[in-house]
């Protein structure tokens, strides 16, 4: 086999390996909502938490005080979340 | 003014060495000095941190290409100079690749000066418009660097795979995944790559070709016109913002887009301190750590501004004169073992950073990146990575 086909082939089961993982991955970020500001975006404050959460299209109508589990990415301060889950109390 | 003077030096001196060093970016030196801030702000002013981090963070920006052009191991600014700087380094112009990404940052440096205050005025009445425009930008170029390519059918299917990829290894939950992401496909797959065709580095010549001034009109219209968006848009940074803007004009050289590269890592660094001013947003680490020590006033924007286009003038210099000395010893240096010692360093830094799910990303992106280069794609295609999950982040 050659190698830019051996190269592809790992690729390929590395992707979905990695994509499945990122399907069962324990959420990023968990805590009580402090602060929510909406503008273009929403960005959520969690109380003792440093990083925002930003979430685009994601309408789960929170109010300060709910519990909420964030998944996504963490890139520096912001945590841009693909998904959250209000946990119930 | 000495304790101004020295601050500056020593960020200097630290940008000096988060650049040389592959993996280790200012947003680390950064991370440590919000954490030790409490201690530190009892012996110095909060400006006196925001000076030694612009210092840095400016220092870092004109360094970082060096490492990237000589060993081949990026940084998330530099993962796209690698392919043009690689190959001036085996034509033994090595130097003047570096000479023309450090035009570029000083241009950008300098062109921050006029863009700040136009950024400050109109920010915040265009910052809604671009967030709803944004993902009908992103798929048209991503269409556009697609059409433009030779091999389209697998030049598309290697664009969709890095767009799975990135979406993987964005949300499998580890610190920094940038790391790990742009390092498999363009660094460590370079680096394996040329240990496996036993490259050999030519002599280097010892000066540095100079752009001609026709040569600076492309790179200097695209910077001025998507840096200042990418500075203050989430989810996009300078890597987003050079593919971008490399195909407004329909030609660019290679040349030129290392002189591109170089002006957007300047610009977006400068203008993400105009944005968190602004809009009250950090888009940078290093805006960031500012954000957690100073509430920065109109004077202090003033102040960063001319600070980086004073530092960005001894950056040029010292950047110049560091790639000389390096480019002397380079062809004396066993490159080979010199490519496995960095492999060896690369996947070190990636575990101490992104731990074992960090390796698994390397691991994948450097099969993918080695498969690319093998097919004959074009490796910059590979930014399908960050541009398939920024068009779904954008999704309305």
């Amino acid at each position: 086999m050659k190698p830019e086909k051996i190269f592809l082939l790992l690729s390929l089961i590395g992707i979905f390996i990695l994509l499945i993982l990122s399907n069962f991955n324990a959420p990023i970020v968990e805590g009580k909502v402090s602060k929510i500001k909406t503008s273009e975006h929403t960005t959520i404050y969690l109380e003792n938490i440093n990083e925002s959460v930003m979430a685009l299209n994601i309408n789960l109508n929170l109010t300060t005080s709910d519990i909420i589990k964030v998944y996504g990415t963490k890139q520096e301060n912001t945590i841009f979340a693909t998904k959250i889950s209000r946990k119930k109390c | 003014m000495l304790t101004f003077i020295l601050t500056v030096f020593f960020g200097i001196i630290f940008g000096i060495i988060t650049g040389l060093i592959p993996g280790v970016h200012t947003n680390l030196i950064s991370v440590i000095l919000i954490a030790l801030s409490p201690p530190l702000l009892q012996y110095f002013s909060p400006l006196s941190l925001v000076i030694f981090i612009v210092s840095m963070s400016i220092t870092n920006i004109f360094i970082e290409f060096i490492p990237s052009v000589f060993l081949g191991a990026p940084d998330e600014d530099t993962a796209l100079s690698i392919m043009p700087g690689h190959e001036l380094l085996m034509e033994g112009k090595a130097n003047t690749a570096i000479f023309l990404s450090s035009t570029g940052s000083l241009i950008g440096s300098i062109l921050l000066i006029a863009l700040a205050p136009i950024m400050m005025i109109f920010l915040n009445s265009i910052y809604s418009f671009f967030v709803k425009m944004m993902f009908f930008f992103l798929v048209w170029i991503s269409i556009f660097m697609i059409c433009t390519t030779s091999k389209k059918v697998l030049t598309t299917i290697f664009f969709l795979l890095s767009g799975f990829f990135g979406l993987g290894a964005l949300n499998i939950g580890i610190s920094e995944p940038l790391l790990p992401l742009l390092t498999g496909l363009f660094g460590t797959s370079g680096i394996i790559y040329s240990i496996k065709e036993k490259t050999k580095i030519p002599k280097q010549e010892d000066y540095a070709e100079k752009p001609k001034i026709k040569d600076l009109f492309k790179p200097i219209v695209s910077g001025l016109l998507v840096s200042p968006i990418c500075s203050f848009l989430p989810g996009l940074g300078s890597s987003q913002a050079t593919i971008v803007s490399s195909k407004i004009f329909k030609e660019i050289t290679r040349k030129q887009f290392l002189i591109l590269n170089g002006i957007i890592n300047a610009l977006v660094m400068g203008l993400s301190f105009v944005a968190l001013f602004t809009i009250q947003k950090s888009r940078t680490g290093s805006a960031n750590a500012i954000s957690k020590i100073l509430t920065l006033t109109q004077n202090d924007v003033i102040l960063i501004i001319s600070l980086i286009t004073v530092v960005g003038i001894i950056d040029f210099f010292l950047s110049i004169y560091i790639s000389r000395k390096v480019s002397k010893i380079i062809n004396k240096i066993n490159y080979q073992k010199l490519s496995y010692l960095i492999l060896f360093f690369l996947v070190i830094i990636v575990i101490i950073i992104s731990r074992l799910k960090g390796i698994l990303v390397l691991s994948i992106g450097t099969c993918l990146g080695l498969s690319a280069q093998y097919y004959g794609v074009k490796k910059g295609i590979l930014m399908g990575c960050l541009l398939i999950p920024t068009i779904i982040y954008y999704f309305p």
